[in-house]
């Protein structure tokens, strides 16, 4: 078993009375892929916004790389190896991709430039576009570059959340290839919030289901495949 | 009788403050106590926009310049008698208030705040600068014989009373209004005005009705302005003036109906009884009106309130586990979020 | 048309002292939502340092300067960490916080250093005329070292990485965060910047005209006009805004309405406000 990188133990968060996450325990290993599916509301997104800092965790525990994460500001989980590429892509929309980009090294001191130039690579459709601003591209490109942002800080971990949302099937496609070579090329582990049943199984990784705040199922993506549908029915 | 209790302690509050000057108070402390409770009437005026409707109003301390304005120059320069130049002072006010909120409402949050700032510091400068009718810097002095009922009002006492028994009516007035159904409509508009707007609340129509009330309680308020101190001039009005009433609203407590009254009292008696001189006086003011937004939102009539739950809270079973992730209530969370893409 | 070039002088040395004002204004808007009514309070205190450090002399007009920048940045860090930081969740109470730090500035500055007006005349005895224009040495060194300011100011911006980052906590703090962006430190930097340039305009505005404590009140609603016709949050925008608003009061002086320039003002900014709320530029949206 190789080593464990992110090992989140029985966390809770709350919003105001309401309870997002209870009790959710998730493991991510050196250079795995992990995927986390269910329907929604089911506290995907909480989970990931919680392991970076957003959102302030009420009970249990995150650790990463051996370090206590929860209770810090985002900027220094950000500092200590773990990229998110938001739901909804958040990208600067006024500044250019190439400044997004930059803003995805900020806390690198040196080889922003060379990351940069490898993310273009990965994305070459972006290249063309560096001097524009973001909101002047497609949703999709959109998404490259918040793939890409996330990518120029060499992370060790990078949290992807619904990458996959909205996007034409060829662009799905696209971002498939992608990580499968963020997963291999860059040597980065993933945990990935995907709806798109396809695109998380391929992975290839484990498999976390939640509903309602609870970890419902877990196992290797080829034992899930055919029990997810029921564990998103309920049962 | 569901109003009944609260009748009740209307009119011993009431009483209690008439009695004031049976106690033989020096003539001091009796126009303090009267200028206190002409910031009360304002104060109530603003409160009702605040504390119902979540519209935070700058504009009154420039209002209620119009009202003593109003009152100044018919008094003075028409010879009018006391009853028709308070009516006319609380008409004028109300109407230039309808016409604040027909322009201010239109924008929304920090825009109508800094909208209602601009109208307080632009009718200063119309004070001070429309010379041949105002008299610009120089001021007015108001010296008018005033007869109400057949009574002469001369002494402090007399204006005392005048001013109290009006600010009774005022604070009957304002919790009517706040209880009425259109006090709960414009309730409504506080929390959510698409919400309100879509299940078929004429949120204008409630706006504009609710600052002509507010505003009609500021032209009252500056009229007996003008009277009990005898002299007006353009800067006692604008923004700092409505610093002062948004100080004894928050102070007080806007959604509480002694709220406006205690703050008043405290923001007028507090500064003699310091005994600071004039400029530190300012400050403490200033110094008081911070904490009271950083420590108490709610102001100090919440404050039984408050002790109440933290009691409930000490005795009864904490809720949540005890520093669970209290470290983490830092930054992060604190920091507004900005437009999403 | 030498009266017009005159005229165009005069504007633009006012126009830097609203500009200075203006931008620290709305950069703190643009990353806190907080308006800062205080901020004009924040430049008059720069006077008064340029006051104690340098009452005569070229020379030591250098060092005011440089001490009023300093001292303000200072103090606005320190408002930051005591007063703002705790009202980022609701800006609106940073505002009235703001109001009450204006009584307690001016009240203050009036009881160290009396009520009455104050001047330095440090280069009162040169006088430039260029093309028929009176160039008095005064606004040049205001104009000169205004522009020098913001020329440093826009580099600073657009091309270090924290500039970079300051753009990026403005349109979105959250994500700025996840990009390992120091949210917390951002905003005290502005804070300081918006010092920075309040203390500069102090030093600039005391060569002008005489300064009073109360000087503060009467700038910041200008210096918010000027904010809001650049459209708030946006510094280029409220750099040409100080120019408007400046050409603007040159024209009504000019034909002889000065008791009414502060009306017309406010009449301007509540037109403004009502007709263009995000400001004749782009600037970031308001609401509570
Ligand atoms: N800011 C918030 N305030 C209050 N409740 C929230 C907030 N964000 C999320 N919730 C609630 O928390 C629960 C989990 O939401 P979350 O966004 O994590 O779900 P999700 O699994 O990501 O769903 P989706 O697939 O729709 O993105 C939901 O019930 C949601 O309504
Ligand atoms: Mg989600």
């Amino acid at each position: 078993m190789p080593e464990v990188l992110l090992d989140i133990v029985d966390l809770s968060v709350n919003y105001g009375p309401v309870t997002a996450l209870r009790g959710v325990s998730l493991q991510v290993a050196q250079g795995e892929a992990v995927f986390l599916a269910g329907p929604n509301g089911a506290g995907k997104t909480t989970l990931l916004r919680a392991i970076s800092g957003l959102e302030r965790v009420a009970g249990g525990s995150v650790r990463f790389a051996g370090a206590t994460l929860h209770g810090r500001p985002s900027w220094d989980i950000a500092a200590s190896g773990i990229a998110h590429v938001p739901q909804g892509r958040r990208c600067f929309g006024p500044l250019t991709v190439d400044e997004n980009l930059r803003l995805g090294g900020y806390t690198r001191g040196s080889g922003v430039a060379e990351a940069i130039d490898a993310a273009y690579d990965l994305f070459p459709a972006l290249k063309a576009k560096r001097r524009q601003r973001a909101e002047e591209l497609s949703g999709g490109q959109q998404q490259m570059v918040a793939i890409a942002r996330a990518l120029v800080a060499n992370p060790r971990l990078i949290l992807l959340d619904e990458p996959s949302l909205g996007l034409a099937p060829i662009l799905v496609e696209d971002v498939r290839v992608a990580l499968h070579r963020i997963l291999h090329e860059f040597s980065t582990s993933i945990l990935l919030v995907e709806q798109n049943a396809r695109l998380a199984l391929s992975t290839g990784g484990r498999g976390y289901v939640l509903r309602s705040g609870r970890v419902v199922l877990e196992g290797p993506s080829t034992e899930l495949e055919g029990r997810m549908k029921e564990a998103y029915l309920g049962g | 009788m569901r109003y009944g209790k609260s009748l009740v302690v209307l009119a011993v509050v009431t009483v209690l403050m008439l009695l004031l000057p049976a106690v033989g108070p020096s003539n001091r402390v009796l126009s303090l106590a009267t200028l206190a409770a002409i910031y009360a009437i304002v104060t109530y005026g603003i409160a009702l926009l605040f504390g119902t409707g979540g519209l935070l109003s700058i504009a009154h301390g420039g209002l209620w310049g119009i009202g003593a304005y109003t009152a100044a120059l018919f008094a003075v320069r028409a010879g009018w008698s006391f009853l028709p130049v308070l009516v006319l002072s609380v008409v004028i006010t109300a109407g230039a208030a309808t016409l604040v909120a027909l322009m201010s409402l239109r924008v929304r949050g920090h825009y109508f705040t800094i909208i209602t700032f601009a109208v307080a510091e632009g009718i200063r400068a119309l004070i001070n600068a429309w010379t041949p009718v105002t008299a610009g810097t120089e001021g007015i002095v108001v010296v008018a014989p005033v007869r109400v009922f057949g009574f002469d009002i001369r002494s402090n006492a007399d204006w005392y009373y005048i001013v109290v028994v009006s600010l009774a009516v005022v604070i009957a007035l304002t919790r009517l209004v706040v209880v009425s159904r259109f006090g709960r409509r414009f309730a409504a508009t506080r929390d959510n005005l698409d919400l309100a707007a879509s299940v078929g609340i004429g949120v204008s129509r409630l706006r504009l009705l609710a600052f002509s009330l507010s505003g009609a309680l500021a032209g009252l308020g500056g009229a007996y302005w003008a009277y009990s101190q005898t002299f007006v001039h353009g800067d006692q009005f604008g923004a700092a003036a409505s610093i002062v009433f948004i100080l004894c609203m928050l102070l007080g407590g806007a959604r509480y109906t002694y709220g406006p009254l205690i703050g008043a009292v405290i923001v007028v008696f507090m500064p003699p009884l310091l005994a600071l001189p004039p400029l530190l006086a300012t400050a403490a003011l200033g110094v008081v009106f911070i904490l009271v937004i950083l420590l108490t939102p709610g102001g100090l009539a919440s404050l039984p309130e408050r002790l109440g739950q933290l009691w409930r809270r000490w005795r009864g079973p904490d809720p949540r586990p005890p520093g669970a992730g209290a470290a983490g209530d830092g930054a992060a969370a604190a920091v507004p979020t900005g437009v999403a893409s | 048309m030498s009266i017009f070039l005159q005229q165009v002088f005069n504007t633009l040395s006012s126009a830097s002292v609203y500009a200075l004002l203006a931008v620290g204004v709305t950069l703190v808007f643009g990353l806190t939502r907080i308006v800062n009514f205080a901020h004009g309070d924040l430049l008059t205190v720069g006077s008064y340092v340029l006051f104690l450090v340098a009452p005569a002399g070229a020379i030591w007009f250098l060092a005011g300067f440089a001490a009023a920048m300093v001292a303000v940045a200072v103090l606005a860090v320190v408002l930051e960490r005591l007063l703002f930081r705790r009202t980022l969740v609701a800006p609106i109470r940073g505002f009235l916080v703001s109001l009450g730090l204006i009584q307690i500035i001016e009240s203050g500055l009036s009881y160290f250093f009396t009520a009455g007006p104050r001047t330095v005349h440090p280069f009162i005895d040169r006088v430039w005329t260029v093309g028929g224009v009176d160039m008095p040495a005064d606004r040049v060194v205001v104009i000169v070292g205004t522009a020098a300011v913001f020329l440093a100011l826009t580099f600073y911006l657009e091309r270090t990485k924290a500039g970079l980052m300051i753009r990026a906590v403005a349109i979105d703090a959250e994500t700025a965060g996840l990009m390992g962006g120091p949210v917390t430190r951002t905003i005290a930097g502005v804070f300081a910047l918006g010092g920075m340039l309040a203390g500069a305009g102090g030093a600039f505005g005391a060569l002008l005209a005489p300064v009073t404590p109360f000087l503060g009140y009467a700038l910041i609603l200008k210096g918010f006009a000027v904010a809001l016709i650049g459209g708030l949050g946006n510094v280029r925008g409220a750099m040409l805004g100080a120019v408007v608003l400046a050409a603007l009061e040159t024209v009504v002086i000019t034909f002889g309405l000065s008791t009414w320039v502060s009306f017309f003002g406010f009449t301007l900014m509540i037109v403004l406000l009502i007709v263009r709320p995000r400001g004749l530029l782009r600037g970031v949206e308001a609401e509570i």
